[in-house]
């Protein structure tokens, strides 16, 4: 039987992704869009023969088992709780929501309503990704000593709200909106850090350069850089003593291994997914959670666990006077 | 001088490079309250770091300009493209007269207009000032500039609209695009031309300088209806400006051009421009013999001049030409003094250049 699902919001990664990635799952059916811009979302559904469109969630909760909510994070809070009174098992796109306390206001909906709901962190969906964790549990590397992250590259997602850079929409910049994929990957390897520094480039604004020192268990040190203006490594090497692990943020299979300072790349999946193979893989693990009631790939709690660090990244900024000349553009202070 | 703490200012092109560091620098210095137009998204990644207010709008869009104008006691019009001569029409000419037109509407108290020395042309004489003539070259970018210009004139021959110009130089420093960006980029691939040797003069401006000005034609009361040239005040040599960026990333020197070169580039287009008219190849004889043989003369004929031309003639000019600017109007009625010398703007550039990972 397949799952009836309502895409909520029909912007950029709507169209890029969810949309298409709906159609490569046998098991679902995508019987509606929901968009308050309904032209928008009359010509996507035209493009992608949609059957139904609508404005609110209201108009079509009975004719569907599940959303999946695209839409700016502002708004979520709002649309999960709606979707979890009226039923539905959520997927929900990243960042959960904006703060904190929005998401426990989702996860209690969530738990309230015994339905699913799972967090779009898809690089989780990665094979490499998975197999670094499967590499790291067999202590594959021995002792971990240090983790460099490198993420950034000039902004060019093709928004149509620009909420990523709105301060009136959104709290934070590119590790809200961008660095919260590697958080994720690090949090899921290492557990939360013990201890963190954490500097930006936000003048009062939107951060769009950070960089962040974190202390994880078993005293292994990480520095991650993050920029949405200028193109950097990315990539997460973990050095460990036997050896480096090494694996390029935007691919999916690739892995380079160094050891006894010979190094190894090779794809740990043949498949070469694209992004909507990745959005496909991510609603399949949410159709099988809702046909088994068992946990989503990445959890509420998991969605939260990066919201509460990127909280404590800001809040431990804004404890920090405003420079009084304005620093060379993108110097973190 | 008068404070913009508190001020509601409109940017132009405040996702750009000067509009946007004047937006960050009237946010997080002057305490004032700004508003920037934007046009796409994604270049509001720098901007959006300090607390301006950002709407969405279009200088070509006269309803939006209006309505982000709204509420504001000065406008600074930033906005400026190059490219093709639609594009530099639609938004540097038509752009101008709609900021103008809302700002007229708006009974806004000051329009600063960021202008160019292009209005000038690439080779205005030694020692010129503002007084020197516009001159109409046939390059879209700067022949859009001159028409922008009148059309600022006449708003404020016409309808008393208090206008100030500032007409930079060749603004350079972090984000420039053309003056830092570029030739660093260049010089890396091992692609970047000095011409006549680097011995023409560079007139060029620091970015925080061009601000300063900005934001001195904002505030200051005697300077309405009138136009400033904005340098650095420190000519120096193109061998000398582009040998910073050299000693940055470890080049001791670099080809040059003779800038009679110039000549070269009509050539070479009007050769590429037959060869795209050549393009297909007939199906019958003796029609294909004949292009195919006119198309191999063509790109025989064509070899010479493009050894040389490896820089539009316009920019041939530019860097060929020797001899200062006059900016004593602005040090004495604008009260602009340069703050960053040549060597402290490199360093800046330089730390920024690093941080960004370009070298």
């Amino acid at each position: 039987m397949s799952v009836r699902v309502a895409i909520v919001g029909c912007g950029a990664v709507a169209e890029m992704g969810h949309i298409p990635a709906a159609r490569r799952v046998e098991k679902v059916h995508l019987a509606a869009l929901v968009d308050t811009d309904r032209a928008r979302a009359e010509q996507l559904a035209e493009r992608f023969q949609v059957p139904k469109v609508v404005s609110s969630l209201r108009e079509v909760d009975r004719e569907i088992d599940a959303v999946i909510l695209a839409t700016p994070p502002h708004v979520r809070p709002a649309l999960a709780e709606q979707a979890f009174g009226a039923g539905l098992h959520v997927l929900c796109e990243k960042p959960l929501a904006n703060n904190s306390a929005e998401c426990r206001i989702i996860l209690a909906a969530a738990k309230q309503a015994k339905r699913v709901l799972a967090v779009a962190h898809n690089y989780r969906f990665f094979p490499n990704r998975i197999h670094v964790d499967s590499l790291l549990q067999q202590k594959f590397l021995g002792t971990l000593f240090t983790v460099d992250v490198e993420q950034g590259g000039p902004w060019d997602w093709p928004t149509r709200t620009g909420y990523s850079v709105r301060r009136d929409l959104v709290p934070g910049g590119v590790l809200l909106n961008q660095g919260l994929h590697s958080l994720d990957a690090l949090f899921w390897w290492f557990g939360t850090p013990l201890d963190f520094e954490y500097e930006d480039d936000a003048l009062g604004g939107l951060e769009s350069n950070a960089r962040i020192k974190m202390d994880f268990m078993g005293g292994i040190s990480c520095n991650f850089r993050l920029s949405r203006t200028c193109t950097l490594g990315n990539r997460i090497v973990i050095e460990g003593e036997a050896g480096n692990l090494s694996v390029p943020l935007y691919d999916q299979a690739q892995i380079s291994v160094t050891r006894n300072g010979q190094t190894i790349t090779r794809n740990v999946a043949s498949c070469n997914w694209d992004f909507v193979g990745v959005l496909a893989e991510q609603l399949q693990d949410f159709v099988l959670s809702i046909e088994t009631m068992g946990w989503p790939r990445v959890t509420g709690a998991e969605g939260l666990r990066v919201i509460e660090f990127i909280e404590k990244c800001y809040a431990a900024k804004h404890q920090r006077p405003l420079p009084k000349r304005a620093p060379i553009p993108g110097l973190t202070w | 001088m008068v404070s913009y703490a508190g001020q509601k200012i409109l940017v132009t092109g405040g996702t750009g490079f000067i509009g946007g560091r004047l937006a960050e620098r009237l946010a997080v210095e002057e305490h004032a309250k700004v508003r920037v137009l934007v046009h796409d998204w994604r270049k509001a990644v720098w901007v959006s770091r300090t607390h301006v207010e950002l709407v969405q709008g279009d200088v070509r869009d006269r309803d939006s300009v209006a309505q982000a104008i709204q509420g504001c006691e000065t406008v600074f019009h930033c906005v400026g493209v190059g490219g093709t001569l639609d594009d530099c029409r639609s938004t540097n000419i038509e752009g101008t007269r709609n900021v103008l037109k809302c700002a007229l509407d708006a009974q806004v108290a000051r329009v600063v207009y960021l202008s160019s020395i292009a209005v000038h042309g690439p080779n205005p004489p030694d020692n010129a000032d503002e007084q020197d003539e516009f001159r109409l070259t046939g390059s879209p970018y700067g022949d859009s500039k001159v028409a922008a210009e009148k059309v600022v004139w006449q708003f404020w021959q016409d309808h008393g609209l208090p206008v100030v110009i500032i007409r930079p130089t060749f603004v350079w420093g972090p984000r420039s695009s053309v003056f830092t960006l570029q030739p660093v980029r260049s010089m890396k691939l091992g692609r970047w031309f000095l011409v006549d040797g680097g011995r023409g003069t560079c007139n060029a401006v620091y970015i925080d300088n061009v601000v300063d000005a900005l934001l001195l034609a904002g505030v200051k009361s005697e300077v309405v209806g009138e136009a400033f040239l904005i340098t650095d005040g420190q000519p120096c040599t193109w061998a000398k400006f582009f040998g910073h960026y050299a000693r940055m990333i470890g080049i001791e020197e670099f080809p040059s051009v003779r800038s009679t070169a110039r000549f070269a580039a009509p050539v070479v287009e009007y050769t590429d421009a037959l060869l795209y008219k050549l393009d297909s190849t007939p199906a019958r004889e003796p029609a294909r013999t004949l292009v195919r043989a006119l198309r191999r003369g063509l790109r025989l004929i064509r070899r010479l001049p493009a050894r040389y031309a490896v820089m539009n003639p316009w920019d041939l000019i530019k860097y060929a030409r020797r001899g200062g600017l006059n900016i004593s109007k602005a040090r004495t009625l604008l009260g602009y003094t340069p703050r960053f010398s040549l060597e402290e703007g490199m360093r800046e550039t330089e730390i920024w250049l690093r941080d960004q990972k370009i070298i």
